[in-house]
């Protein structure tokens, strides 16, 4: 299920390399707002963002190591975000990732991915309902295996860690996925989170289903809910070392 | 042991005043206090609050609201030839009194009427001073400056007011007329208009009936406005100056006169506009406008908070002893509303009469609108009020904004509101946090 470990040292061996040679020569690249993909982003709090046009990507260096640095990138009334990236961490360091979604100065909704051993414990959090509540589903390649409805925030989908990619003789971690943000045709907002393989994910009522793809949609109840139509900023909080993006559309 | 023993005495009562609270919050929700907008209240004191679709809005009417929404956010590309804002949101951010804090010019907060003491606006710049123009000059620009003002509680302590003052530059069309008179304007909040729409005539022009009959000094007088839809003269509800007699008529005067979009209920251009050669035709056809008007038909009025906090009731007791209750008032009952069974029959409480009052020297603007003279203006409806410092936080009170907090608000007051002002100075410093403990509560 998962490539060989040589495999994927030598696919890393490019990001390692350039990491390195980034760190050594970071502070005359490194900037608080960058360009890319035709995308405003904004460093947040502590964090530098460095571009790096050989391999067509933004690395964010936070500094923060709770995860209260990051990066925001402006997509003025979007519908859609969709970005590949790569977290990078030390070996049983307690990675990070909060997603925040931002529309009329405020956060709508937040996704948060924290590993917990030898797993990562996704949540999510939406503002449309007065009870908010979202759906989980879990993809197969494309088909559906699994959908859960009712949770909570505090809600815990588990994901194990073998998606990602260990490297270095101390055992450095890569984790490669596609994030996704959007605003559906009825008005909720919504999640999504690729693996580049299938693993087996815990959802929260237990259940176990193998899968790569997970989708949070927000449960809309049309007494009292919000009707978000658009969002203006993804911001991407992070202790990542560093946080990676390598392709971001928006729509 | 005797740790332990406060621990858990601790958590008796921690346990117990849990049980008080949900005793009295059971007590609340059964009496209905909190709902201010009956069975369609929304439960949310945040950001969002003024945003919520009706509580008990047909599931079918969901995706229509959506859409409808996204007419009230949208750029409208048809706006001009002058115009002051480009969308809805411009001036009701989050369906508030206001535009997005930071992010417009700061003038958006406000708008400038012009009008004249025979009625009617300026034979050129027509009812409101237009900053943008597309394809034609900006019919002017103006800033709004303020002077401070202080006086003292029959207790001693002092209080600031402040008066605003405004500056016309770069009027593209010439002076205004001599009789020309401006009042500044902040928008008003648009959520719960359905349920004011929805309150039959009778019960308003009751309350304007008993007041004369009564002899009293509070009066209300029913604003009668032409209604495009209806084709004759209604009862006005919306507005300032309750000029407007429905959501139709409201939605399609804000398209004109705030974004210079014409339709067949407001089909003929601006003076200045005529004059320099601008179509008159609709740029936009009635669905339009009927489908703002339904979004806003369909906004929640969010629930009362702290209702049953005794500071909050002694406030209640108090609005009501010194008289503010007299035009504010709490409770209506809409009536029957074809295709809208969520807003029919609902026992409602926006703290309005829905009628015109003579408030005074000091807040009179000099412009007559139908019925309406200078100093007379609508009820402003108070539900939502303690919300608005969240959602709306640089509107200020009352129609130009010179009200920094609700305190300031009832200090302006005068005329037939002169008597319940003058109680309220005279009140001791506790009855008046009480007193506005209370309209925080709404």
């Amino acid at each position: 299920m998962f490539r060989p470990f040589r495999l994927r040292a030598v696919t890393l061996l490019p990001s390692i390399v350039g990491a390195l040679l980034a760190t050594a020569t970071w502070t005359n690249a490194q900037s608080s707002t960058s360009l890319f993909h035709g995308l405003k982003h904004t460093a947040i709090g502590g964090a530098s963002l460095q571009l790096d046009s050989a391999r067509d990507a933004l690395e964010v260096h936070p500094h923060d190591p709770v995860g209260g640095d990051g990066v925001a990138v402006h997509v003025d009334e979007a519908t859609g975000w969709v970005a590949r990236l790569r977290v990078t961490g030390p070996p049983a360091s307690p990675l990070k990732v909060a997603w925040h979604a931002i529309a009329d100065g405020r956060t709508i909704s937040t996704a948060t991915l924290q590993r917990d051993g030898n797993r990562f414990v996704l949540r999510a959090a939406f503002t449309g309902a007065t009870k908010p509540t979202y759906s989980a589903s879990v993809y197969n390649d494309g088909r559906l295996v699994a959908s859960l409805g009712g949770l909570t925030p505090t809600a815990n989908i588990v994901v194990p860690e073998g998606f990602c990619d260990t490297f270095g003789s101390v055992g450095f971690i890569a984790c490669d996925l596609v994030s996704e943000f959007y605003n559906d045709i009825i008005g909720r907002c919504a999640w999504g989170h690729t693996l580049p393989t299938p693993g087996t994910i815990g959802l929260p009522n237990g259940a176990q289903v193998t899968g790569n793809e997970l989708r949070l949609v927000e449960e809309v109840r049309p007494g009292g809910h919000y009707p978000y139509l658009s969002f203006d900023a993804i911001m991407v909080l992070t202790n990542a070392s560093p946080l990676t993006l390598f392709a971001e559309h928006v729509r | 042991m005797t740790r332990l023993r406060q621990t858990s005495g601790g958590r008796r009562i921690v346990l117990i005043a849990g049980l008080v609270s949900a005793c009295l919050l059971i007590a609340e929700a059964q009496s209905g206090e909190g709902t201010s907008g009956g069975d369609t209240t929304v439960f949310d004191a945040g950001a969002t609050a003024f945003g919520r679709a009706l509580a008990n809005l047909d599931p079918l009417r969901w995706n229509e609201f959506r859409a409808d929404k996204e007419r009230f956010v949208r750029k409208w590309p048809q706006r001009g030839p002058v115009a002051d804002a480009a969308a809805c949101v411009d001036c009701h951010f989050l369906d508030g009194r206001g535009p997005k804090p930071g992010q417009v010019p700061s003038g958006l907060s406000h708008l400038l009427r012009l009008g004249r003491p025979t009625g009617g606006g300026d034979p050129i710049y027509g009812i409101q001073l237009r900053r943008t123009g597309h394809g034609v000059p900006a019919q002017g620009q103006f800033a709004v400056g303020w002077e401070e003002t202080s006086g003292r509680y029959a207790s001693g302590e002092r209080y600031s007011l402040r008066r605003p003052f405004v500056q016309v530059s770069e009027l593209a069309y010439g002076p205004f007329d001599p009789e020309t008179r401006m009042s500044l304007r902040v928008p008003l909040a648009v959520f719960g208009l359905g349920l004011l729409e929805a309150v039959p005539e009778p019960q308003i022009l009751e309350w304007a009936d008993r007041g004369e009959a009564d002899g009293e000094v509070v009066s209300g007088k029913p604003q009668r406005v032409y209604d495009p839809v209806a084709g004759r003269l209604s009862l006005g509800r919306f507005g300032w100056k309750a000029g407007q007699p429905s959501l139709e008529a409201q939605s399609a005067a804000a398209l004109f006169h705030d974004i210079g979009v014409t339709s067949p209920l407001q089909p003929s251009a601006f003076p200045s506009a005529v004059a320099n050669g601008v179509e008159t035709s609709p740029e936009v056809d009635r669905a339009e406008v009927v489908a703002l008007a339904q979004y806003l038909r369909a906004l929640a009025v969010p629930a009362r908070r702290g209702t049953a906090d005794p500071a909050v009731r002694l406030g209640e007791r108090l609005f009501a002893d010194i008289g503010c209750g007299d035009c504010h008032r709490q409770r209506l009952t809409t009536g029957h509303v074809p295709d809208w069974p969520a807003l029919s029959h609902q026992a409602i409480q926006p703290y309005t009469d829905l009628l015109l009052h003579d408030m005074g020297e000091q807040l009179a603007d000099g412009l007559v609108d139908a019925r309406a003279s200078g100093q007379e203006w609508r009820t402003t409806p108070l539900w939502g009020l303690g919300l608005l410092e969240l959602i709306s936080p640089d509107a200020g009170l009352l129609h130009d904004g010179r009200a920094r907090s609700p305190e300031e608000a009832i200090l302006w007051h005068g005329g037939e509101a002169a008597k319940a002002r003058a109680r309220f100075v005279v009140l001791r410093s506790g009855e008046r946090d009480a007193l506005l403990a209370f309209l925080r509560s709404l």
